[in-house]
């Protein structure tokens, strides 16, 4: 059975009255630790698909199914528990809480891990996540200490703390240098491959969306595979 | 401390420490208003009941027109001087109902008369039928005043420090000191007491306006099986040169006092309090809307309304404790350092027990605590109902 199947899944936003189709009728099939990318220029609805997967934007139409289950028929309270221990979420944007040490962010999403997927140890499992990041040494800086990249990848590591059957990241490597860029995809494809997480990535940049194992261009809300060359 | 959503509120409340001090301070300010006005209210109305229950007297008769003197003298701590002819005392006897009773007369030493105790409330009592201030007596010195002897009030002596000086000087004539009587939370904590054997030789010496055969009031015990209302009526009927007031009719000016000022505490703290929900709401609403990106952010991280909805409340909760907690000092701290000021305080003396003060402190924690919480709870409730990714686009 596939991990992840979106079935027909649109999503329209409706701005006063006007309605603008973000998403539109998209299906894909995904198995248990695939790598894929998602391309597409800004405004063509990658972030909107994301998030409908992510389980933070609901649908106008059709299903997301995450290991058989309807997420969207799920209970607020069960939608809010494979947030928490299904999916790890990376965002486009910086989401570090700015009141919490870099530690302390980590250990955020311990509180809401449903029943068996906390991390036993939670406090070495967030400095082990930092070391495995290279950010070990800014274990007490708080966000605003911290560069850009760094921000990233404490928020990266956020995302695996309570182990997360599937990694969702938007445009991760977004404002980061080459050097940081390529040693965070080389952390996601050791991730996916050692860990059998499946893999999402959105971006923009069509080398990165190259390391992925199925490529998937968006365009004004349809989505679309493309076949390497 | 381990990481919880308690730290995550106290590290919130610290990020705008002046906001956060500001309503802290409102409560404060709130939670003092209600501490201060129930000490106040409390403390009177617990000291009057006190003293009426304390009198053991069912009735009391005074000479007409000094109903409020006598008030003054038994529940307040004013010294006031009333007299009336002590032949009363043999026809009250004859009121049918009457079971017991006793004379008392009341002196007040000149402030600047040389060598007396100055301004002293000074009571003269008969010990052979006394049994409004024998039963303290007993149990301070076990045995009857010697003539020449007097014993001091607990606050007379606290006020005066006679006690150590072992005798005192009033109307000219030398007491000695035998010592001083329990607190009995009465006006008559702050009076010397004498026996009226000694009255012949204080009026000799002339600094007392008292004549001779002259008394202050009469406390009267009712038989058992008789109303002591219908009681003080009929002494009233038959003896028109006093007045007659039944024991649980103490005290009514003073309550009635006590009530408007009780309306005017209400209302003050009913305004406070609508102030402080206000402002909680206003400032819980601009707190949201800065943090609906990070509601947002937790909620994509898998937190669930529950725990959105706690990590608010212990912040609420943090600053509800901490503005009545500081509210409840500043409260104390008024309430002790102005009673002084306040002439009700003053005259009623008596204060607060352990266990009414910690009820007051009770009622500032739930009070300032619940402003907090309805002043937020509308903000919070707005945070609970925005889907994930609209807060963190809201934002």
């Amino acid at each position: 059975m596939p991990q992840i199947v979106i079935d027909n899944t649109s999503k329209v936003f409706k701005i006063e009255e006007t309605e603008i189709s973000a998403v539109k009728d998209v299906n894909l099939s995904l198995d248990k630790g695939e790598f894929i990318s998602i391309v597409g220029h800004s405004g063509s609805g990658k972030t909107t698909l994301l998030s409908i997967i992510g389980g933070i934007l609901k649908p106008s139409s059709g299903k997301v199914r995450f290991n058989g289950t309807d997420i969207y028929g799920l209970p607020e309270d069960e939608l809010a528990e494979y947030r928490a221990g299904s999916i790890g979420y990376v965002f486009q944007f910086a989401s570090l809480l700015p009141v919490l040490t870099a530690k302390e962010n980590l250990l955020l999403p311990t509180l809401f891990a449903p029943n068996g997927k906390k991390p036993g140890t939670p406090e070495k499992t967030a400095g082990e996540y930092l070391d495995l990041v290279g950010l070990k040494d800014k274990i007490n800086a708080y966000p605003h200490q911290l560069s850009g990249g760094q921000q990233r990848r404490v928020a990266i590591a956020r995302a695996l703390m309570n182990s997360p059957e599937a990694l969702l990241a938007d445009e991760p490597t977004g404002d980061l240098d080459e050097e940081t860029e390529s040693q965070v995809m080389d952390f996601f494809g050791k991730v996916n491959r050692d860990m059998g997480l499946t893999f999402i990535l959105v971006t923009h940049s069509t080398e990165l969306a190259k390391t992925a194992g199925r490529r998937f261009r968006m365009t004004n809300g349809r989505f679309q595979e493309e076949k390497p060359a | 401390m381990s990481f919880s959503l308690f730290r995550l509120a106290l590290k919130n409340l610290k990020r705008k420490s002046a906001r956060t001090g500001i309503l802290v301070l409102s409560i404060a300010l709130l939670v003092s208003i209600l501490v201060f006005g129930a000490s106040f209210i409390i403390s009177v109305s617990a000291s009057l009941k006190k003293s009426i229950n304390r009198l053991g007297a069912d009735v009391l008769v005074v000479p007409i027109g000094a109903r409020d003197f006598a008030e003054e003298v038994l529940l307040e701590t004013k010294a006031k001087t009333f007299y009336m002819d002590s032949s009363i005392i043999e026809r009250v006897r004859k009121v049918e109902g009457v079971a017991a009773m006793t004379p008392q007369v009341y002196l007040t030493t000149i402030m600047g008369v040389c060598c007396d105790v100055p301004e002293a409330k000074v009571v003269a009592f008969n010990q052979e039928t006394d049994f409004i201030v024998t039963p303290w007596l007993r149990k301070s010195i076990g045995r009857d005043l010697e003539m020449g002897e007097a014993i001091i009030g607990h606050e007379a002596n606290e006020n005066l420090g006679l006690l150590e000086m072992e005798k005192a000087t009033l109307f000219g004539s030398n007491f000695k000191i035998a010592g001083v009587l329990e607190k009995t939370d009465t006006g008559l904590d702050n009076a010397i007491f004498i026996s009226d054997k000694d009255l012949p030789e204080v009026m000799e010496k002339g600094r007392s306006p008292l004549k001779p055969d002259q008394i202050s009031l009469i406390f009267v015990k009712a038989k058992e099986g008789f109303d002591p209302r219908k009681v003080a009526r009929a002494i009233e009927g038959e003896i028109i040169e006093v007045d007659v007031t039944y024991r649980n009719d103490l005290g009514k000016g003073i309550l009635a006092t006590l009530k408007d000022i009780n309306r005017v505490f209400l209302l003050t703290i009913g305004l406070s309090l609508l102030l402080s929900i206000f402002l909680t709401w206003t400032i819980f609403s601009a707190i949201v809307n800065e943090r609906m990106k990070e509601v947002g952010i937790m909620r994509a991280i898998g937190a669930k309304n529950r725990h959105i909805v706690k990590a608010f409340v212990l912040e609420v909760l943090v600053l509800g404790l901490a503005g009545s907690l500081a509210g409840i000092i500043l409260g104390t701290y008024l309430s002790l350092s102005l009673s002084r000021i306040f002439t009700l305080l003053r005259d009623m003396g008596a204060g607060l027990t352990p266990f009414e003060r910690a009820e007051i402190g009770l009622m500032g924690i739930l009070v300032g605590t619940a402003v907090c919480v309805l002043g937020a709870l509308a903000p919070i409730l707005r945070v609970k109902q925005t889907e994930p990714l609209n807060a963190i686009k809201e934002a």
